[in-house]
């Protein structure tokens, strides 16, 4: 009976097998009509939170939201700068109060119940958006706002205060279907079905099935506009949840898996050496410190910060624990934003220069027992992280590299909630702690460092200086970029002299890609920004 | 037999509020915050309060307790705080994907424990007894998601570096069926799914059969003393017939009761299987639910665990009387 089984299973899998032959076609030898057609399979080991844009802050969820199922009013070009989606032009006027930035919106893009998208759904949604009832995770990025007015069905203005990169919040909110929320009252917005059982889009794919913990099944929206690209490639859009990242690189390489969203670093070289499969990777919008409570003794000084960073080989930790996968970091502005200063070299990897600033700031190793004290204060303390197989490796090194200057580090791995919980506690309940950022392309830092918010929930590092205060004041407003950049400039040398955080690297996304699937594009924007224009070889489909 | 079932039942009611009042308590006193996945400086504290207020999280623990007590009385489990939908909806499509797996890890569990258990009575003290003894200790102390692993990197992804292999022996990794499901006839179907049970079922079952092998052994050597079974072999009966016929099934006995032991351990080892082999069960979750701090969705699935559990023990105890005819649950009428 058990072989009988097995000759099945092995017919089964032979016949499935066919299709799995790659073969990395020409773009070209294929014509545009024989590339319809086919199923991709995404995959992550992280949960979708939902389809709503009301509910979700998930970088998945706004992939599949904005990329997917749903259309931005604009979208940025290789460059950053916006253009034209689902909106087709758009033009400002300044008023007596600010700005009013008109949207003309595509007359052709419908829901995908086949009501047409109209200027009435950007207003129910920016005023959505607006209501503190509904409790909007990135209210924040229309916190400069202030109406939406509806002047024809295609055509609505909104009425703001003058800011630099006011257009960025277009590209990541999608207007959401008022013919089909609008009736329910904003608290309820979030657990309304529309989210995970009954979505619907006006994007490229259509909602199908969602089996939770398992997978969200989309196909094709043969109605998509051709001034949009039209049909997208592929039959069906696939996305899985894989929790553990040895089955996920086993789905891979089966074949079962196209896309392999964020690889782990160590599977990376397995990758790129099996046949059929590559990696893509890019510079993204993340980047990791380690934050000092500026409440503590030993971190109060700008001096003893600094020391740290220069007893902290960053170089290494990019290549032990990601690999090769990231940049040693200098600021909280990334390399891809505008104003990223290019000539400021980081903090070099020096261990001498280290001990000689722990010494002149009163630190010093009395009672010979490898750990500085300054009267009765240990230079001792813990650095929390979440359980994150990579974190972890840092944490060690970082602990191995302070030891060697005489500082003492607890590392401790924390589950992630409940460290949440200790950071974001008015009694800050941490002496450090490592952690990563995904930094918006509409950078403003005044949460986490301006002076005004030494007691708000993201001022972890204690940290205030005026002048740092006056220039993110300054650059919120200045449209000028070439007046903004100097200031730009001046906080990021402020900031590595200062080092409230302890920047250590800019984040190099890698996703796995089955050769099979074709035209991919990935970048800073997002991994799913060209899904519509995946294609699948006919014999090499499933 | 009737009555005896009410009262089994009725006795569980107090047990599962316990398990469930125990469960909310642990769940408050723990440390974490659901609203801690939102934590980014784009996510403006007020923004967070009110997410907390929407969800009535602002409230009194006891206020707490009492509003999901009166909402779970009334038949409805509340909402997920992390995927924003109703958890019956979530527990119906979880459920029977866990009692599917731990039904075949069961089925596993069973046939091929006994059937090793039966050889190793019948062959004591032989070379292939100590062999079988030894594998079993060794499957025995490995524990389920490692062995999960294990499987995965072997049957599964070496292989496929192995030219010889045969495609019959390659796995899938993960999930319940394959991407294609949908399209595939209704004998693919049953195929497809039957392979994608296979790792998560071993993994799921293999320790328990180990020990249930040990159990029919010993169960086994102690009948195959017994005087009827030298009877039986003084009338002549072929030895397969008095093995299987007339020892089995007083061997089997003390089996029967190992059942309700298995069920609960089934059920528990499918929290770490189910996240190896990314399959959609209850197991996996309760895990999310726990790590997330749905307090909502973690009370709807402890309950469901506990029911089940209460009603596999039942179950178990009933078995037992339907085997061993001695047994009686109900008061003797004199």
């Amino acid at each position: 009976m058990r072989t009988g089984l097995f000759v099945i299973w092995g017919a089964v899998l032979l016949f499935a097998g066919c299709g799995e032959a790659e073969r990395a076609e020409d773009s070209a030898a294929v014509p545009d009509a024989e590339r319809y057609g086919g199923t991709a399979v995404v995959a992550a080991s992280y949960e979708v939170n939902s389809m709503n844009q009301f509910a979700s802050i998930d970088e998945i969820s706004q992939e599949l939201q904005n990329f997917v199922l749903l259309t931005t009013l604009i979208r940025y070009d290789e460059d950053l700068q916006p253009v034209p989606y689902l909106a087709e032009r758009w033009d400002t006027a300044t008023t007596r109060a600010g700005l009013r930035l008109t949207f003309q919106l595509r007359d052709d893009v419908s829901w995908h119940d086949g009501v047409p998208t109209t200027a009435h759904d950007v207003k129910f949604t920016f005023d959505r958006i607006k209501d503190p009832a509904t409790a909007y995770p990135r209210a924040s990025l229309l916190a400069l706002y202030d109406s939406a007015v509806v002047s024809d069905s295609f055509t609505v203005a909104l009425y703001l205060t003058r800011h630099p990169g006011f257009m960025d919040a277009w590209r990541t909110i999608s207007p959401m279907p008022a013919h089909i929320l609008g009736g329910v009252p904003p608290a309820g917005l979030r657990h309304h079905p529309f989210g995970s059982e009954s979505p619907v889009g006006n994007g490229p794919f259509r909602f199908v099935e969602h089996r939770s913990g398992d997978r969200w099944v989309f196909e094709a929206n043969p109605d998509f506009p051709e001034g949009l690209g039209g049909r997208p490639y592929v039959d069906r859009l696939v996305y899985r949840v894989i929790q553990e990242p040895t089955t996920l690189l086993g789905e891979l390489i089966a074949g079962e898996v196209d896309v392999y969203l964020v690889v782990a670093p160590a599977q990376v070289a397995q990758i790129e050496a099996n046949p059929g499969t590559e990696v893509v990777t890019y510079a993204n919008r993340n980047y990791a410190f380690i934050n000092w409570n500026g409440r503590r003794t030993f971190f109060q000084d700008p001096q003893v910060r600094r020391a740290l960073t220069l007893a902290i080989d960053r170089g290494s930790i990019v290549e032990v624990a990601r690999q090769g996968l990231g940049r040693v970091a200098n600021g909280p502005v990334p390399p891809f934003h505008w104003a990223y200063h290019t000539d400021l070299e980081p903090l070099p990897y020096d261990p001498d220069s280290a001990r000689a600033l722990l010494e002149a700031a009163g630190w010093v190793d009395q009672d010979g027992d490898g750990v500085r004290e300054r009267d009765v204060f240990k230079a001792s303390f813990e650095i929390k992280t979440n359980p994150d197989a990579t974190r972890q490796e840092i944490l060690t090194l970082v602990q191995a590299d302070l030891a060697k200057v005489g500082v003492d580090v607890r590392p401790r791995v924390q589950e992630s909630q409940s460290l949440g919980q200790d950071i974001m506690s008015p009694e800050r309940r941490f002496d450090a702690f490592l952690l990563g950022w995904r930094a918006d392309f509409n950078l403003d830092d005044r949460i986490i460092f301006a002076c005004s918010q030494l007691e708000g929930a993201y001022q972890w590092a204690s940290y205030c200086n005026p002048r740092v205060d006056e220039i993110l004041d300054r650059v919120a407003m200045m449209e000028d970029r070439s007046q903004a950049l100097p200031l730009w400039h001046e906080y990021q040398e402020i900031l590595r002299w200062e080092q409230p955080y302890t920047f250590l690297y800019y984040d190099v996304r890698a996703n796995a890609v089955r050769q099979r699937i074709q035209d991919v594009q990935m970048d800073i924007r997002g991994d799913l920004l060209s899904v519509k224009n995946w294609w699948i070889a006919p014999a090499d489909r499933r | 037999m009737t009555a005896y079932i009410f009262r089994r039942l009725l006795q569980a009611i107090p047990l599962v509020f316990g398990i469930l009042t125990l469960v909310f308590v642990i769940l408050q006193v723990a440390p974490g915050d659901p609203m801690a996945i939102y934590m980014h400086p784009s996510v403006a504290p007020e923004v967070l309060e009110q997410m907390r207020e929407n969800y009535g999280l602002d409230q009194p623990v006891h206020i707490q307790y009492v509003r999901w007590l009166k909402s779970f009385l009334s038949g409805d489990l509340g909402t997920s705080l992390t995927q924003n939908r109703p958890i019956a909806a979530i527990l119906a499509e979880r459920i029977p994907n866990t009692l599917l797996l731990s039904g075949t890890s069961l089925l596993l569990i069973f046939a091929i424990g006994i059937a090793i258990g039966i050889v190793q009575a019948v062959r004591q003290h032989s070379k292939l007894d100590h062999a079988l003894t030894l594998g079993a200790l060794f499957i025995y102390s490995m524990p389920s998601f490692w062995l999960g692993l294990m499987l995965i990197l072997i049957l599964a992804y070496r292989v496929h570096w192995v030219e010889w292999w045969p495609e019959a022996l390659k796995f899938p990794p993960s999930g319940m069926d394959s991407v294609n499901y949908d399209l595939l006839s209704t004998w693919g179907k049953f195929t497809d799914r039957l392979d994608h049970l296979v790792l998560p079922s071993i993994a799921l079952g293999v320790s328990s059969a180990a020990s249930v092998a040990r159990y029919t052994r010993s169960s086994m050597l102690e009948v195959i003393r017994q005087d009827y079974i030298r009877t039986a072999r003084a009338k002549g009966l072929p030895e397969r017939t008095v093995i299987l016929k007339h020892a089995l099934k007083n061997a089997l006995l003390p089996i029967i009761t190992l059942l309700g032991l298995y069920l609960p351990f089934l059920f528990s080892g499918a929290v770490l299987v189910e996240v190896v082999f990314a399959w959609p069960g209850m197991g996996r979750a309760i895990y999310d639910a726990i790590q997330q701090r749905d307090y909502p969705t973690v009370m709807a699935t402890t309950f469901v665990f506990a029911v089940m559990v209460v009603i596999a023990n039942l179950i178990a105890d009933i078995l037992y009387a339907v085997v061993d005819p001695r047994i009686r649950y109900e008061r003797e009428r004199r």
